[in-house]
This record gives structure tokens, sequence and C-alpha cells, in this order.
């Protein structure tokens, strides 16, 4: 940075970028290869080759045997069904309960906060079993619902938006009430729009987080037309009807991997925010500079 | 509604005389005795203030003397205890703060960061006039009737920017703009929907001081063409005085004074009053009331003309103005040590000490008369008979005067 | 100023009164109240209830057990292994990737050129589906043609079978638990440095500790204190609940070799259906988590905070 003298032309800069060249490429390898096994031809991949040669003719060989094989498409359909009801239905509950945490005193306040709390530290495994015999009793397992209903709460939201809406001017919010704003009308139209970033980063921790899910869709969903990406594939790869077609399941990862991939590309900073969230904090507030 | 801008449009064109502009609002405020504490703090003991339609008053004390939660209980904000307040005779204690119809202007304005001027303008309109329907960022613009209601908020923006002359910086937000321009965008929020009452707090604050006189100047204006009855909160005097019909003076909760800016001046009800008005502050030197009725200052009997209870002690107040210094001794004079000398731009203030008792006194001069007195000269202070007043001690000087504003009410 | 400030904060604590925002106030936080009840505290109170019954879905009796799934539980040898598995899991995906995402973000953050491209490759794997890129590993392990046995074969030792044997598969698993952890640790760790004040580095660098192991053992270390204590506590936890890679792979195999806790779990509840076995094990976790998180809280309380 500033203090990096410029003479000294660094042997430990080359050092240091090698090393992390190196470690880079290693982190990178599974996309590669992934990307080059799903556009080479089979028989090439089972001799151990070094180096694929990918050719077009096995790149359509391998996704049209994937996507006729398993209905990837289809999973990938459930998969943005699911992530954004319950991102909205997320944002639809938490937005509201964050407001009234940060700016409405009413009893019981303190009470709600710490649910919140205990609710955030609870790792879905504990409640699974429960949420299993109630959805099973109700005759909703393998449907949508059951996909999105035991998410809808994030506690994890609630309190990420209660840290955020608590930084809003109070007077701000006298004037609204002042030029009319119902209550709600300023969760709505003032505390979300100015809670933007913090907004952009919890969609990108709740989609990341239940696009990529298997333990929950594995436990509650049967019917392959309601599986979810990654159930999808791990049904792909054990039933047989990938065949042993090493192309083919690698094409179904390409294809559920990449919109994750190429939106992380694109908006890497509310990425960044979003999958980091977790830190108790607001990480979106810390004095740090970007990073 | 709109009867008003058009008059103002008018009035701003020049076409009709500033005294041609009616007072439209029928409206006044009456506060009866409202209390409001806070955990052990009292920030409001017993107020009652009452307003006449299209009257101005500032509320002026030093900060935490209640003057804004005064403000924040008239607009609905904060609820007090016990007391009312009435609105063109209604009362309104139990009315929430968005139908009382009052405007409110805060310190820090409080627009609304993420939308620009035209929406923050446009937000009083747009939340009260369009149903939940209207409002949908698509659909609304598609029904004909939300249309033209649509339609008719983007003439009255157009028409209030028109007024405060901010139409360049319609479609900026409130970051991108000086405080000076935040704080119009801000008048232009209370002004649009035409409201019974403009509560402002402090709204020259933030603003620098050739910008402050400027923006006063404007808002008096602009008050007295609209004719809306105002409570203007300030801690700073010397704007209350500028601005004011009348000027309430609040200490600790309660209004100690109130009356026109002359009254306050010339007429303090007590010593409290008298130091707050006073620049850069009020001379106090204490006094015995002797059982002839003559005021023994320092050792001096010093004729009076306020009225002195013999045999009664005190204090006497008297501004910097309210006395000169002389080189040379006279009858009812004290001699004193020039401390040091303050220019001050057309007047200057001489800092003395009185050689018999020690205490200081300052003295206004014109700035030209410096050269007159240097630091460390000996020279005779003194006190114009005429001005100057007597505060008995633990006694107001005109409890007269205080019921019968107060009580009026 | 501090005069005028005191009342309107007062207000706010004092605005109870006001009925309204009261109302307005259960209003808006009711929903979340609700289903925060119904989805989360309810059914984890449940599981402690069911951990004590011999429940069994489907069935209409339900007897009262006591401890005895626990005590079934503890003393199986199943659960001995899944445990002992854990263990060493986590034994390996702690450390190594708290140590290498903290090692590359002090190297990201010494460079000049390629800092983002370096931040982007270390973070993919964090985003990518863990699903796919299991799956994209299984082929790079694979014993026959895998390229990672390839390039052994090349410096002439013998080819491994990564996954299937069952001295080496959980190690494998395991690397591929800390492939997916550096970048998240990292970047943690880079926000962390990011928040370092710059007279600090100016300071220790008047001291003479101007560079490289000295000023980091001077300033960056001490200062990463409280993001370290939460990268350690979030990568336990992390590493205790990871089981997809188990489950895509390895399926607990071979021979138990990879079964951990959660995988147990999941087997005992949804594979086995015994109610009972798996709300113990699950509220065995749910103590481990909370126990972490005392933990973590009582040592952030103690901790002095430099910034």
């Amino acid at each position: 940075m500033f203090e990096r003298q410029t003479n000294r032309p660094n042997i430990e800069s080359v050092v240091g970028n090698a090393i992390l060249m190196s470690a880079a490429l290693i982190m990178l390898l599974p996309f590669f290869w992934m990307a080059m096994v799903s556009v080479t031809p089979q028989g090439e991949v089972y001799s151990g080759a070094l180096f694929l040669t990918p050719s077009l003719q096995a790149a359509q060989d391998n996704y049209i045997f994937a996507l006729s094989r398993a209905p990837l498409l289809r999973y990938m359909v459930n998969g943005a069904v699911v992530c954004i009801s319950i991102l909205i239905l997320q944002i639809l509950i938490a937005a509201p309960a964050g407001y009234a945490l940060a700016k409405l005193p009413f009893r019981g306040r303190p009470l709600l906060m710490a649910g919140v709390i205990i609710g955030l530290m609870i790792p879905i495994q504990v409640p699974a079993i429960p949420l299993y015999i109630g959805l099973a009793y109700a005759g909703l397992l393998d449907s949508y619902t059951a996909l999105i209903l035991p998410f809808i709460i994030s506690g994890f939201g609630i309190f990420l938006f209660r840290q955020f809406f608590a930084t809003y001017p109070d007077e701000v919010l006298d004037a609204a009430r002042l030029d009319g704003f119902s209550e709600l009308a300023i969760v709505w139209r003032l505390m979300l729009p100015a809670a933007w970033p913090a907004v952009a980063a919890f969609a990108v921790f709740s989609v990341v987080a239940h696009w990529n899910d298997l333990y929950w869709p594995l436990i509650v969903i049967l019917r392959p037309e309601l599986m979810t990406p990654p159930l999808g594939l791990a049904t792909f790869r054990q039933s047989g009807d990938s065949a042993g077609n090493i192309g083919a399941l690698m094409a179904g990862g390409v294809m559920i991997t990449a919109p994750l991939v190429v939106l992380f590309i694109f908006a890497q900073k509310h990425f960044i925010r979003g999958m980091t969230l977790s830190r108790g904090k607001n990480p979106l507030n810390s004095k740090g500079k970007s990073i | 509604m709109t009867n008003t801008i058009k008059s103002l449009r008018l009035a701003n064109a020049n076409t009709v005389k500033e005294s041609d502009a009616i007072r439209q609002s029928s409206y006044g405020l009456e506060v009866h005795n409202v209390t409001k504490k806070f955990g052990s703090f009292t920030a409001l003991d017993k107020v009652s203030l009452r307003l006449e339609a299209g009257e101005l008053v500032s509320v002026v004390g030093p900060s935490g003397c209640g003057k804004s939660t005064l403000l924040r209980v008239i607009a609905g904000l904060e609820h007090g205890e016990s007391g009312d307040v009435r609105i063109g005779g209604n009362s309104v204690t139990h009315v929430s703060p968005r139908e009382r119809g009052v405007a409110f202007v805060f310190q820090s304005y409080a627009l609304y960061p993420h939308m620009d001027s035209y929406n923050n303008i446009a937000a009083p309109l747009v939340m009260r006039e369009l149903s939940a329907l209207d409002r949908l960022p698509f659909i609304g613009r598609l029904l004909p009737a939300s249309r033209i209601k649509h339609e008719r908020i983007h003439a009255r923006v157009n028409e209030v920017a028109d007024l405060l002359q901010i139409k360049d910086y319609l479609h900026h937000k409130p970051s991108q703009m000086s405080g000076g321009q935040r704080q119009r965008v801000a008048l232009g929020r209370a002004l649009i929907r035409e409201p019974r009452l403009f509560l402002l707090d402090e709204p020259f604050a933030n603003l620098d001081a050739s910008l402050r006189i400027h923006t006063r100047a404007e808002l008096s204006a602009l008050q007295r063409r609209l004719g809306t009855t105002t409570v203007f909160v300030t801690h700073d005097q010397t704007e209350a005085m500028a601005l004011s019909d009348r000027i309430a003076l609040m200490f600790a909760g309660k209004i100690r004074q109130i009356g026109t800016p002359d009254d306050l001046y010339r007429n303090p009800v007590d010593l409290d009053v008298a130091k707050f008005l006073s620049q850069p502050h009020l001379n106090m030197l204490p006094a015995e009331i002797t059982m002839s009725g003559r005021a023994l200052i320092a050792g001096e009997h010093v004729p009076f003309a306020d009225a002195l209870k013999p045999g009664t002690h005190g204090i006497v107040g008297f501004r910097p103005e309210h006395c000169r210094l002389v080189p040379r001794k006279q009858p009812h004079t004290f001699p004193v040590l020039v401390e040091r000398l303050e220019h001050a731009g057309a007047e200057a203030h001489v800092f003395v000490r009185l050689l018999a008792t020690h205490e200081s006194c300052v003295v206004r001069i014109a700035s030209y008369q410096m050269s007159d007195w240097q630091v460390g000269a000996s020279a005779w202070l003194s006190i114009t008979a005429s001005e100057g007043w007597y505060f008995p001690r633990a006694a107001r000087r005109r409890e007269d005067l205080l019921q019968n504003e107060l009580v009026s009410a | 100023m501090a005069n005028s400030i005191a009342p309107t904060y007062r207000a706010r604590l004092n605005a109870t009164q006001s009925t309204e925002s009261r109302r307005a106030g259960y209003f808006l936080s009711a929903p979340a109240a609700v289903l925060l009840i119904i989805l989360i505290l309810l059914p984890s109170s449940i599981v402690i209830f069911l951990s004590f019954t011999d429940y069994q879905l489907g069935l209409g009796e339900t007897r009262f057990v006591g401890l005895d799934n626990y005590a079934a539980t503890l003393a199986s040898a199943e659960f001995h292994k899944s445990l002992i598995n854990t263990f060493i899991y986590v034994a390996i995906v702690v450390p190594l990737s708290i140590a290498l995402g903290l090692i590359f973000a002090l190297m990201i953050e010494a460079r000049r050129t390629f800092k983002s491209f370096y931040r982007t490759a270390f973070f993919l794997p964090v985003t990518a589906t863990l699903v796919a890129m299991a799956t994209a590993w299984e082929v790079l392990l694979h014993p026959t043609f895998g390229l990672i046995n390839t390039v052994i074969a090349l410096f002439g030792a013998s080819k491994i079978r990564f996954l299937s044997d069952p001295d080496v598969a959980l190690y494998a698993i395991a690397a591929i638990g800390v492939w997916k952890q550096i970048g998240f640790n990292m970047i943690l760790f880079l926000a962390g440095l990011s928040t370092i004040p710059v007279e600090l580095y100016e300071s220790a660098s008047l001291d003479g500790a101007d560079r490289g192991w000295r000023r980091f053992l001077l300033v960056s270390w001490p200062m990463l204190g409280p993001v370290t204590l939460f990268v350690v506590v979030i990568t336990l936890i992390r590493a205790f609940s990871d089981f997809e890679a188990v489950i895509v792979l390895t399926d607990g195999g071979p021979i138990r070799s990879t079964a951990v806790v959660l995988f147990l779990l999941y087997e005992e509840a949804f594979r086995y259906f015994k109610i009972g076995t798996g709300s113990a094990i699950a509220v065995l976790f749910l103590v481990f988590v909370a126990l972490i998180s005392w933990v973590q809280w009582r040592i952030a309380e103690k901790q002095v905070h430099y910034v």
C-alpha cells in the first residue's frame, strides 16, 4: 500500500504473487475441471488425461443428455420459486418487526428481542424434527409450502434490519408522521429504501443459503418435480440416471452452479457483505473501508 | 386550499401590495396548563400560551428549558400528562399528529434522505390524498382518477417550488444540497399542504450567519403573506426579536414572560428575562433601598426611575447601553478601572471594574470612541436613571404583568 | 449541546405513553413474534420433549422414557464412531481453514496487483453450490481417472482411493471442507485488517516494526483479536454442521468412516424415523451450539477492545 517503497522491486512481491496465484488456481480447480469435463468426450475423461481437449460435439452431447435425463431446468425453476418466495416473505415479516424493535416502544419489546437473538442462533437441524412431524400431520410434505414455510421467519433478518433502522434519524420519523405516513408506510416507503444496502446483502445471504441447501429439501421432498437444484443433482448422481456419464453430471453441476457464480462475479460487493452478514454486529456499518 | 397559493403567486408577482395580503388563516392556538414530565424531570410545568390567528410567536429560552418539548406537544409528537391543546378552538389533545393539520420544520430539516426534493415536497400530499392503490408504482398512473390526482400534486409541487425558488434543485437529493437549499425544501414540504399551524424548531440554527439573516427576512415576509399562525422556537434572542409579533420566554419548563419584543426588552419581569435579552450581558449591582426610597449602590445614592420598595434589598440591572463612562467625577457616578476593550463593529464594549466593590460592568460605546479609553485608565461610570430596573430579592419585578398576560388564555 | 440532546433522548424512552405507537409496535411485530414461536422456539422446545419419549411417526402410543434415548445414544458404538469422526473432521477443518484464511488475507492485503482476482478466487467456493462442487471434487479425486491421481501417478506414487478407502475418506471430505471454508475466513480477516487504523502501523514503524513478521506480531495480530474469536466460533459451528459432502459422496461410508454426528442425526430421524434418538442427538447438538456461543460471549465480554 502507501508505505511500500518502489525501489525494492520486490522479490517479496514476486514470491507472494506466485504463492497466491498457485493457491488461487487450486481453489478454482474444481470449477475449471467441472466445466472442462462437461465439454469433453466421455472417453477422454476416462483415460485420465492430464489435459482435456474440449469439443463442441461433446458439449452438446453432455448437456443434452443431462437435460433429457434429469429435469434440471425444472429444478432450477423450483429453486428460483423457493428462494424468491422465502426472500419476499422474510422481508415482509422481518422489516416491520425490525422497525418496531428499533423505533417503537412497546411492552414486550425486550422479550421479542431476546426471542429473535435465540432464534438466530438455533440451527435448522434442531427444530427440524418437530417441523417435519408438523408438516406431515398437515399433509404438507412434498410441497412448495414444506420447502418455504420453515424459513419465512428469519431471526437474522429481523436483527439486521433492527440494527440498520436504529440509525435512521428520529426527527425524520416525526416529520413522516406529521406528513401523514402510517407506521407501515414508514417501513415500506422510508425505512426499506434507505436501508437498501442491508436489504441487498440480506437478499444475497438468503438466496445463497436456500439455493444451495440440501438438508431440508432432502427431508421433505420426494417428488422429482419439486426438487431443488442441489437435491435434484444429488438424486441425478445417485439414481443411475446419469448412467455413469460423468460429462453429463458435470454439465448438470455447471448449470446449477452458474446462476450464483455469475451473480457473484457481477455483484461481488453485495455477495461478500451478504455472506459474511452472520458477523453478530452489523458489518455494513463497520468503520472499515469496503473490503 | 389552492386559493392561498394563487394569492401567493399574485403577491409574488407584485400585483398585490404587501398590505393587501389577506390573513386567511382562521386558526388560533391555545395551550392550556400543559405539564409534561420525563421520569422525574419536568420539561413543561403548567405551560399556557395563546396565539391569535395569524400571529407569529417565538418561544425563546436557554437549551433544556422545554421549548422544543412544547412544540412537540403542540404537534402531538409528545403527550403531556395534563393540560389541553386547542387549534382553531377545538381540542386536539387526543388527535394524532397526522390529523392535527400542523406543519413542522425541524432543526435538522428531517428530509427523507433517499427522496429528491420533488418527492420530499410532494410526500405530505402523496400520503394524504392518494389511496394505497393510487400510490402503487405503475398501476397508480394508469387509473384515470388517480392520474388526475397525480397531476394535481405535480402542479402544486411546482407552485411551491416557484414560490420558494427551488425549481433548480427539485431533482437533487438532500445529500446533494447545501444547508440553505435543504432548509427551503423543508419549508416547501411544510407549505404544500397549507397547514393550520407552522411549527418551526430552530430552522436557522444550521445556516451560516449571513444566510441566516437573509432567510429570516424571507420567512418573515412569507409568514405575513400566508397569515399562518406560527410558533417559532429558537435559542437566539436576536432572531426572536427580529421576527416575532410576540415572544414567550421560557426558563426551566415555565413561561416566564410573554409580550411584544419591545415589551420584553424594556420591561422584563425578572432578572432572568433581563439577563437573557442583554448583549453581551446585563450589568448587575447589589442595591439597598433606603427607607426614604433611594437606591444605595456601592456606597452611592443613585436616583432611579424604576419602582423602589423602601427597606428592601435587591439587584439593580441595567444594559450596557444604559450607562456611560465619563472622564471626570460627576454626581452619582462610580469610580472604575478600565480592564478591557472589545470591538464589535459599529459599537464597542468597555469592560470596567468598580473600585469600591470590585464588581465588573460593561459599557457600550460607539466604536469610534474606543480611542478615548485605555486599558488601565481610571474613569467614572454613570447609570442612566431613567433606564435600568430594580429587582427585589426573591420577588418578581412586575407580578401584575405576568398575571395579566398568562391568565388571559 | 449535550443539554439539548438530553430531553430528546428522554423523550424516546418516555414515548411509551403514546398508545398509538405502542399499538403500532404490537401490530408490526406480531407476525414475526407468532412465526418465531411457531417455527423456531416451539419446535425447539418440542424436540427436547421428544428426546424423552419413544415417539414414532404414525404410531399411536407414545411413552415417556426418561433419559433412555440419551443413554442409548451415548452408549452406542455408532455414536462414538460418529463423534470421533466429527472431532477429526473439526480438528482438521477449523485450524487449517483459519490459518490459511489468515495467511491469505495477510498476503492479499500486502499485494498491489491482482487483489480483487485473489479475493474472488478464494471466495468463490463459499457461494457455489456444495452439492455440485462435491461432485466436481469426486471427479478430481477419482481413483482411476481423477486428475489428482493422474498427477500422483506422474510422480511415481501409487494412486489413492480417496473416497473409498476407509482410512482416507474422512480426510478427503475434510479437505473439501477446508477448501469451502478458507474464503469465508479470509474475507472476515480482510475486513478485520481494514479496520486497523493506519496510525497504528505508522507508530509501529517508528518503533522499528515496519514490516513482516514483527509488524504482524506487534499490530495486526492483537488487533485481529475480536475477529479471530468470531472466526473460530463460526468455523466451529459450521464444521460441526457440515454433512452435505458426506451425504452426496460417501453416504457415511466406507464402513462408517465418514459418518459424522449430524449425518447420524439425519439417518436416525429421517431415514429410520427413530424420532426419539434423533431428537436426543438434536438436543446434544443444541447444547453444543449454546455452549460455544456462551463461551464466545464470555470471552468477548472480557476482551480488551482496542478500537
